[in-house]
């Protein structure tokens, strides 16, 4: 019952809501710009046309070790770091050898619109949603924690018989109104994107095959695991919901453990920045372990949305990165989350 | 006077300052102290020109007259350089093996008829001459300008277009009159024909200059968010603005605090604009103030305003204190609607974000011929809309939290 | 029974309360104390919203943190200056209280309405508490404190800020929710305890000074409380209570240890609660 309470209060929170609709129009108008720039769709060639016509087998006789070598000779690693990324990209060589030898899924490429697809549909739209989803869980998750406390009335709520547990029913709440609110920017984000394009999608083709090459990089778009392009979409937003709740456990953690409401935002403000510029710093050598971790960050995952399920360029070492990461992180915050709701069961209220 | 001194060190507080120059020095490390570098390389050892502009620059002063040009010589640099490369070439097994001991062969070798390859030929044949590319630029895969300019050939091709840029820019701009459809582009290209492409600005000052203010300005805006919200909200937050509306000073108080945080903005920006302009100007980049930055290279016209770098860089400076201000009020006018931080949070946040898009896709490149809002948005019509976008943001901003200070002089308070 | 056994309360080396031993059973009980003496320390340790630094409170033999939501499920706090959803209606508070308070649903409509009629705010139960008066606030208030019918009612200075009317209204209303359970009410207020507190409680130094029924506390000052028009030719030793204007006479009340007996413009009259108050906090007066 208290959670239906907490769930109403956050989902009639007019400025959750206003800033849910923000993200909507904001994607809209991001959309509508990007339709005015691409080129005529007739202008093309149709992609069954160019299966046909042009049909490569791209990753026969491709080999891995060439695009380890392209990053070793391009960061200019040496010793440890230099045979790290040379044995993650040596892992991925059977995955190429898979891939070539698969005669169920001929590969497509250089079919038509492909690659505004995979640049506007994956590399651009998904990560703005992704990111926008997880403000929304952040802000969602760390005005729950705070709420009672702007308005005084915590020690009424503390003395009664759920006392501070209700902050786990304001988690849920929050991871809940999260979920619901994502649902919404996401769905109607995928809806503007396909009445406003009419991009003829092979969903069920594999996605290595479909994309030309990968985001911003001349090699193919290998994932580690054969994934149809429907498969691809469905697991990118999986990853996006997991990304979502990692920051809504950070704001869970920050407001219940903070006692201050905009040192809690502070707080999170500088994790989430700490994330990426500290992923972006030199002082950690591409290559190394501590990179490596710090790369499977919820910012740096989104600023690489793109790669998700590929190799991930150098700065991460592991196989299925985009898992290994939500899952890791997921678990830092929410021992972060726990231990702030432990902290909060002992702490004295004034 | 004392009272808006008392709401401007509300505003400074020691706290959120120190989070702020924490943010500072990450920001630092991570992208500017990075970007400082890889201008100081490119300009010692990359670019188009290598250090080459840079020693005309220093030799004959902000503009290139055509007998300075000459004095500098590049025909004998070129054939120096060409001399160094002959003997280099003449030692390389590659080359030798495919009968080459001079530039010159090499250069006749790989402009021969591939018409008359068949497939098999012609793949061979790239392989070889892209061997040899790769071999004269000394392995130019790595990302490592020092070790390519260590290359006579790489020399030999910045003196060239360095050559090309000073004595082809009228066959140049003849093309870029033809092609160009911007008004203002086209105007630009009839003033650099007029003063004979003359600048000595270096071709990626601009591009350090207005990268550096994107990440500085960008950051200012944040910065100057975090640190006037909490204040704007706290009186209220705590009732203390019942106290302040029945005291002496009324509902003056408001007017001070919407001084206040203008005025912190302004400062704000100002400060962290200027401590963020020492790395440039412990580089040489502060010798260039009086070169004029309409100049072009390789073929286009990167800012079609005649105008020097000084002006430029306070233009930069100008338009992040500008948008630092407007942030600044649009965020006093939220707060003043919001009953607590977190709702104040809630509205900033979304405001911040705005701010970041906006100053990315219209302040980003300011001032260059691909800045959105100068080439998508107004195809090249208006010059400088950069500028009064955000002189029209700041003036928004600034009458709309007049209009609210204004209306709370009749306010009922609840 | 609520008992607290050597409870000590301390902030660093700071200490709020020292070695509080205290009882409590059915009925009023008025904590007494100065603003700073440490009452809403000890009734946020009753609340569990702060902990004992050292010793216990335990209800029925058993430590109160212990018990967790059991102790809390008995009882009811009114805080000081409490926080509310200012576009509730009171009827909606007190639905989401009864939530926090684990009540069954089929129960709480009934108890709110119950409850709404016995603080007086029928006529308001839907209108939005944001235009309420103080003394409204404070009902509601009372209300949601009351919602799961406590053993143990504690409120911390509930009429600090009511009018007169308001006050008379609180305090009759606190006395009719007294039957069958322990009241602890916190004030320095005198006179809202004088009629209906049952006990009343004296901290000073940081300790327990006395805990007694009012007419017992004062008796304390029996023969010590004086009455004058003629202050200045007092010359024993005294302290000023209070001062009234009567017929065009300045009446001073004072205390002395020394008995001085009806003589002249001096007469001797009953003390009450508030001479106690001053008497025994007059340290801390100067």
């Amino acid at each position: 019952m208290i959670y239906l309470h907490e769930l109403k209060k956050l989902l009639l929170s007019p400025v959750l809501l206003a800033l849910a609709a923000m993200c909507v129009i904001a994607n809209l108008t991001f959309l509508l710009v990007e339709r005015d720039s691409l080129a005529p769709y007739d202008q093309l060639g149709h992609p069954s046309d160019a299966v046909a016509a042009q049909a490569v087998s791209i990753f026969e006789g491709y080999r891995t070790a060439d695009i380890a070598e392209g990053y070793v000779r391009w960061y200019r690693l040496e010793g440890d770091n230099a045979e790290r990324v040379r044995a993650k990209y040596e892992a991925l060589q059977p995955v190429v050898d898979r891939k070539a030898a698969s005669a169920e899924k001929p590969p497509v490429y250089f079919s038509g619109r492909m690659t505004d697809l995979e640049v506007l549909l994956f590399g651009k739209l998904l990560k703005h949603v992704s990111q926008e989803i997880g403000l929304l869980a952040l802000l969602c998750a760390l005005l729950a924690a705070v709420y009672e406390q702007m308005r005084g009335t915590e020690r009424l709520i503390y003395v009664s018989k759920i006392g501070r547990k209700i902050q786990l029913a304001k988690l849920w709440a929050a991871l809940s109104t999260s979920a619901a609110l994502s649902l919404f920017v996401i769905g109607l984000s995928l809806l503007t994107f396909f009445v406003l394009f009419d991009f003829p999608i092979p969903w069920r083709a594999d996605v290595s095959s479909v994309f030309d090459h990968a985001l911003g990089e001349s090699k193919p778009f290998i994932t580690w695991h054969d994934l149809t392009v429907a498969e691809y979409l469905g697991a990118a937003l999986a990853i996006s919901f997991g990304l979502a709740l990692c920051c809504g456990l950070i704001g869970f953690a920050a407001g219940t453990g903070i006692r201050s409401a905009y040192a809690a935002f502070g707080a999170c403000v500088l994790l989430l920045a700490a994330f990426d510029l500290i992923a972006r710093s030199p002082l950690l050598p591409v290559g190394s372990i501590f990179k490596s971790v710090w790369s499977l960050n919820p910012m740096w995952m989104w600023r690489n949305s793109g790669t998700w399920f590929t190799d991930g360029r150098a700065e991460v070492l592991w196989a299925n990165f985009e898992t290994l990461g939500l899952f890791a992180y997921s678990a830092v915050f929410a021992a972060a989350a726990w231990l702030a709701y432990r902290l909060l069961r002992r702490r004295e209220i004034h | 006077m004392r009272l808006f001194l008392y709401e401007l060190k509300k505003i400074w507080n020691w706290r959120v300052l120190i989070l702020i120059a924490g943010f500072a020095v990450l920001i630092w490390f991570s992208i500017l102290k990075g970007n400082m570098e890889t201008y100081r390389t490119v300009s010692d050892y990359g670019g188009n020109f290598g250090p080459y502009q840079r020693e005309m620059f220093e030799k004959y002063g902000p503009t290139l007259e055509p007998e300075e040009l000459a004095d500098y010589d590049i025909a004998g640099k070129m054939a120096a350089l060409e001399n160094e490369l002959d003997a280099w070439i003449a030692k390389d097994p590659l080359f030798v093996q495919n009968g080459i001991s001079t530039y010159a062969g090499y250069e006749n070798f790989r402009d021969q008829n591939r018409d008359s390859m068949d497939e098999k030929e012609r793949a061979a044949f790239d392989e070889i001459t892209m061997q040899m590319d790769i071999k004269l630029s000394l392995d130019d895969l790595w990302n490592d300008p020092k070790k390519r300019f260590a290359s006579p050939y790489i020399r030999m091709t910045m003196l060239g277009n360095l050559n090309a840029t000073y004595t082809d820019y009228e066959r140049n701009i003849g093309y870029y009159l033809m092609y160009e459809k911007h008004p203002v582009l086209i105007e630009a290209a009839r003033q650099v024909l007029a003063k004979h492409n003359n600048s000595l600005v270096p071709d990626n000052l601009g591009g350090v200059v207005s990268g550096h203010f994107t990440v500085v300005g960008v950051s200012v805006i944040l910065a100057t968010l975090l640190l006037v919200s909490p204040s704007l909200n706290r009186d209220r937050a705590r009732g203390i603005h019942l106290l302040q509306y029945s005291s002496a000073a009324g509902r003056r108080i408001l007017w001070m605090q919407w001084a206040a945080v203008w005025v912190s903005a302004c400062v704000f920006s100002l400060i962290a604009v200027a401590v963020s302009a020492v790395p440039l100007l412990t580089a040489d980049i502060s010798d260039y103030a009086g070169v004029s930055m309409l100049f072009m290279v390789n073929g286009s016209i990167a800012i079609p305003y005649e105008i020097t770098f000084a002006q430029y860089a306070l233009l930069l400076v100008g338009m992040s204190m500008l948008l630092s201000i407007a942030a600044a009020c649009f965020a006093f006018v939220l707060a003043k609607f919001s009953s607590n931080i977190m709702a104040a949070v809630l509205k900033i946040v979304p405001l911040g974000l705005a701010f970041w898009a906006l100053y990315l896709f219209a302040i980003s490149g300011a001032l260059e011929y691909y800045n959105p809002l100068f080439d998508r948005i107004l195809h090249g019509r208006v010059a400088m809309p950069e500028v009064m976008l955000c002189g029209a943001l700041a003036a928004v901003g600034m009458l709309t939290a007049g209009i609210v200070v204004k209306r709370e002089k009749r306010a009922d308070i609840l | 029974m609520l008992s607290l056994n050597r409870v000590t309360k301390q902030y660093g080396s700071f200490a709020a309360l020292e070695e509080i031993d205290l009882e409590f059973a059915q009925g009023v009980y008025a904590l007494l104390a100065p603003n700073g003496a440490g009452k809403t320390t000890l009734i946020k340790m009753l609340a569990t919203l702060i902990f004992p630094t050292k010793g216990e409170i335990l209800w029925n033999g058993d430590d109160i943190v212990a018990l967790d939501a059991s102790y809390r499920d008995i009882i009811g706090y009114l805080p000081q200056d409490f926080g509310y959803y200012r576009n509730h209606t009171p009827r909606e508070f007190l639905r989401y209280m009864a939530a926090v308070k684990c009540l069954k649903r089929d129960q709480v409509a009934g108890r709110i309405d119950e409850l709404i009629e016995q603080v007086g705010l029928s006529d308001v139960r839907d209108k939005k508490m944001r235009k309420f008066s103080g003394g409204m606030i404070q009902r509601v208030g009372i209300a949601q404190a009351m919602l799961n019918d406590p053993r143990i009612l504690i409120l911390d200075e509930p009429t600090a800020g009511l009018d007169p009317k308001e006050r008379v209204r609180f305090r009759n209303l606190i006395s009719s929710l007294s039957k069958d359970r322990i009241v602890i009410l916190s004030t320095h207020i005198v006179s809202d305890i004088e009629t209906i507190a049952g006990s009343v409680i004296l901290i000073k130094d940081r300790r327990l000074f006395a805990q007694d029924s009012p007419a017992a506390i004062c008796r304390t000052l029996s023969g010590k409380v004086f009455e004058t028009d003629a202050i200045e030719q007092i010359k024993t030793p005294r302290l000023l209570l209070t001062e009234r204007q009567e017929n065009g006479r300045t009446i001073t009340r004072f205390a002395s240890e020394r008995g001085i007996g009806d003589s002249g413009s001096v007469r001797s009259v009953e003390p009450n609660l508030e001479d106690v108050f001053l008497y025994v906090y007059r340290d801390e007066e100067e």
